[in-house]
């Protein structure tokens, strides 16, 4: 029974992850287009360049090299290995939440709350080629495997290189993990429990030292790269220590905590609370309804296991990385920060609500209760999944078809967005970002640049802002694709 | 040994020492609060408005800057002069600029006035560019302006914030004489709260001293004596006066961004949090100190006894 539903979960899941794929034909935010390039030079040249920002964490470019070769496929489809990948960390999530309750249902539950959490749409980032998308299988293992209780350091360490090789940020949220459980487990020993809080001290050292030994040799070989620096890290612990002191002290003070974090975590990814430009569409109450029946299940069952170490150190260190971009800033830098914390919170969500499973089980009409909610889940998260489809980061085959196309008669430098920049860059077109149009100029626009706006770095502009309709009237329209446009400025 | 056996025992106990802990901390927060988050806003407040380095009278006290101009070719350049020169200069322009008898403005390099002074005098100083009015003025010594004016120029004085009690009436003066009066009242609430905190701890204090009789009876079955119970006591105690003076902390750095960022989105009050410096840890030990020693005494008289 667990296995059959463990498995519709995967495949639930890899479905709705490769949506963007399947419906739109083509990989999904403009990171991909980078990676996909890595991979092709490698392939190439046979060998692994390690000269800028993206060659630094080379997991997701030797897995795109990898199953490329093993499988015999071609790269493009190759992408897809990434979202599967993902998907499969529904198992670590269910071996975590397992190990914890030792309930089956509520490893099922974490499964499905994690992939079709209404807090945030899921696949904006499991389905994206992206270096952290392409580590969340290992973190989730890592997780898994240090609070198994069967841990062994060889292949601890191999877990932890691959995920240092995978993403900074990922290693980042690892190490408050591993830093919180170990002083857990030593309170704990301290109390008077037998566990194995050295071992964990030492699996937290190897895996820091390892971090801080590949960031320094980062910094050596392209300088600085962090949007954060000293002052942030003492930031950082300071909101680490405030977190966990109201984690640990009461069951009262964590629930109360969560219940102020998470709705400004929602807020801040439907784009209420950053101060930039976002063409994100305004919450609906629909969608907080959805939150509400996600929020209560989850803080029941932070509730009733608010007293497990393991559940305490998720809680602090996710909610420490959730709470620090927030305070760093509300502009772009926090907003970035914001992004890659949110998968991780996210993490922790799905397992607190996994764990309010047991604690439904045993009401009246316990089991049809906790599987129509899980339902809901999934038919509640169709809206952002069709949101994130037409979404501004989302691609069309036509519209890779036709920049693909262009590459063949357009020679000279053409203007465009950040978005079309990525495929511009993949296929070695000569662009320019976008500005207020010269004469003779070539811009390149695509259908998002109409939906939504023009983006420039993480800023959405109106496109009539740079190009206003009578404008664009007087412009030459060398080419008409149903996504992608080429004109050329004669008049202005 | 005896040293874990007490801490497990301190922690296990009726709770006092955490009680202790948790007060330390409650109290640290309301007074970083209190302290830092207004101070926080106007602090912010003065580095967007622009300072005023000076202003102008027409009358003294202040230095005086004498300024006149020369025809040169039908066209007026400004000249500029103070019997205190170097000092006049800093202050119109925030940097000290090594001046000769004849200087000017980058600006006038390669112009008339440059073929002019050179054919005069030989030798001038052309300054390095700095982006204000004087990249267009020639810059003399006293003497030589008052040669070159004729006796008829004009006096302006400058006078500065601190100059002879005279404060400048500005939203950056309100701010810092606002952040001047905060710090005042910080002082009064750190010596509030110290001795609401004292009074506290000192009864917390009392209280603990029916585990100490347990600790004691335990330690005496084990033959640990006294006076290593209480030096024990002693660091446990202010290891946990630390741990909750860092934990106040702690909790301001998460509790007052939170809060501010909730009174943005309810009310529209503009959302500004800088980090405190940590120099504001150190200012909040004399009101942990003494909530340590309140909470001491009584066990120290207890073991005496």
């Amino acid at each position: 029974m667990k296995t059959l539903f463990l498995t519709l979960t995967i495949v639930i899941t890899t479905l709705s992850l490769l949506t963007p794929w399947l419906l739109n034909g083509a990989p999904y935010i403009g990171d991909s287009w980078i990676h996909l390039k890595k991979a092709k030079s490698i392939i190439e040249s046979n060998r692994i360049s390690m000269n800028e920002y993206n060659d630094m964490w080379p997991l997701v470019n030797l897995l795109l090299v990898f199953y490329s070769n093993i499988l015999n496929i071609n790269l493009l489809t190759a992408t897809q290995l990434i979202p599967f990948l993902v998907s499969l960390s529904i198992i670590n999530i269910y071996l975590i939440v397992k190990k914890i309750s030792n309930f089956w249902n509520s490893g099922i539950a974490a499964g499905i709350a994690f992939a079709f959490t209404p807090l945030y749409t899921f696949i904006t980032f499991g389905s994206a080629i992206m270096k952290e998308t392409a580590s969340l299988y290992l973190t989730t293992a890592i997780i898994a495997y240090v609070i198994s209780n069967k841990m062994k350091y060889s292949c601890f360490v191999l877990l932890a290189i691959g995920l240092i090789l995978g993403h900074h940020f990922a290693s980042l949220a690892i190490i408050l993990l591993l830093i919180t459980l170990t002083i857990e487990s030593f309170l704990e020993h301290l109390a008077g429990e037998k566990n194995e809080w050295i071992k964990i001290l030492i699996a937290t050292i190897i895996f820091t030292s390892f971090a801080i030994c590949w960031i320094i040799y980062i910094i050596l070989k392209i300088g600085w790269f962090m949007p954060i620096n000293l002052n942030s890290l003492i930031m950082i612990s300071w909101i680490w220590l405030g977190s966990y002191i109201i984690s640990k002290i009461s069951r009262i003070g964590a629930i109360i905590f969560q219940l102020s974090l998470i709705p400004l975590a929602s807020l801040a990814w439907r784009g209420h609370l950053h101060n930039i430009p976002t063409p994100t569409i305004p919450i609906s109450i629909w969608e907080i309804r959805d939150i509400f029946i996600f929020l209560i299940p989850s803080l029941i069952g932070l509730a009733n296991y608010w007293k497990q170490k393991e559940v305490r150190s998720f809680l602090i260190s996710t909610s420490t990385l959730i709470a620090f971009s927030l305070t760093w800033s509300l502009d772009i830098e926090g907003l970035v920060i914001f992004t890659k914390s949110l998968h991780y919170y996210a993490i922790m969500l799905a397992i607190i609500f996994g764990l309010s499973i047991p604690f439904i089980l045993k009401r009246k009409f316990g089991k049809m209760i906790s599987i129509i909610i899980m339902i809901y889940l999934i038919l509640a998260s169709t809206t952002g999944i069709a949101l994130a489809l037409d979404g501004p980061g989302a691609y069309h085959q036509k519209e890779y078809l036709q920049v693909k196309g262009l590459t063949k008669i357009l020679s000279s430098q053409a203007m465009m967005d950040v978005k079309l920049g990525y495929l511009a860059e993949y296929f070695g077109l000569e662009y320019t970002s976008f500005h207020k149009p010269k004469p003779g100029e070539y811009i390149l626009l695509t259908r998002t640049d109409y939906t939504h706006g023009v983006l420039l770095g993480y800023v959405w502009v109106k496109l009539s802002i740079f190009l206003p309709y009578e404008m664009e009237t007087l412009c030459d329209r060398l080419i008409d694709g149903s996504y992608v446009k080429l004109f050329r400025t004669n008049v202005i | 040994m005896s040293f874990k056996y007490i801490l497990r025992i301190t922690l296990r106990g009726s709770g006092n020492l955490k009680k202790y802990l948790i007060m330390i901390a409650i109290f640290e927060t309301i007074f970083l609060s209190l302290i830092i988050t207004p101070i926080g806003y106007l602090n912010e407040i003065l580095q967007i408005i622009p300072k005023p380095s000076f202003w102008i009278d027409s009358n003294p006290p202040g230095i005086e800057i004498d300024y006149s101009y020369f025809k040169i070719n039908n066209k007026d350049f400004l000249i500029i002069s103070s019997p205190n020169l170097s000092n006049a200069i800093k202050l119109l322009i925030g940097i000290e600029l090594r001046l000769n008898e004849i200087s000017i403005g980058y600006q006038l390099k390669g112009s008339e006035v440059e073929e002019y002074l050179k054919l005069k005098l030989e030798k001038i100083n052309i300054l390095p560019p700095t982006n204000t009015f004087l990249d267009y003025s020639i810059i003399l010594e006293w003497d030589i302006f008052q040669e070159f004016s004729k006796s008829s120029y004009s006096k302006i004085y400058l006078k500065t914030s601190s100059q002879d009690g005279i404060a400048i009436p500005s939203a950056w003066n309100l701010a810092k004489d606002l952040i001047e009066l905060l710090k005042f009242h910080g002082n009064f609430l750190l010596i509030s709260l110290t001795i609401i905190l004292s009074i506290i701890c000192c009864i917390l204090g009392l209280r603990s001293t029916s585990d100490i009789e347990e600790i004691i009876e335990l330690l005496e079955e084990i033959h640990i004596p006294r006076s290593n119970l209480l030096l024990n006591l002693s660091i446990i105690a202010i290891c946990t006066m630390l741990i909750g003076m860092l934990s106040g902390y702690g909790l301001v750095s998460i509790i007052t961004p939170l809060i501010l960022i909730y009174l943005r989105q309810i009310l529209g009050i503009p959302y500004i949090y800088t980090i405190p410096s940590l120099l504001t840890i150190f200012s909040t030990f004399p009101l942990a100190f003494f909530s340590l020693i309140s909470y001491l005494i009584p066990i120290i008289w207890r073991i005496k006894k």
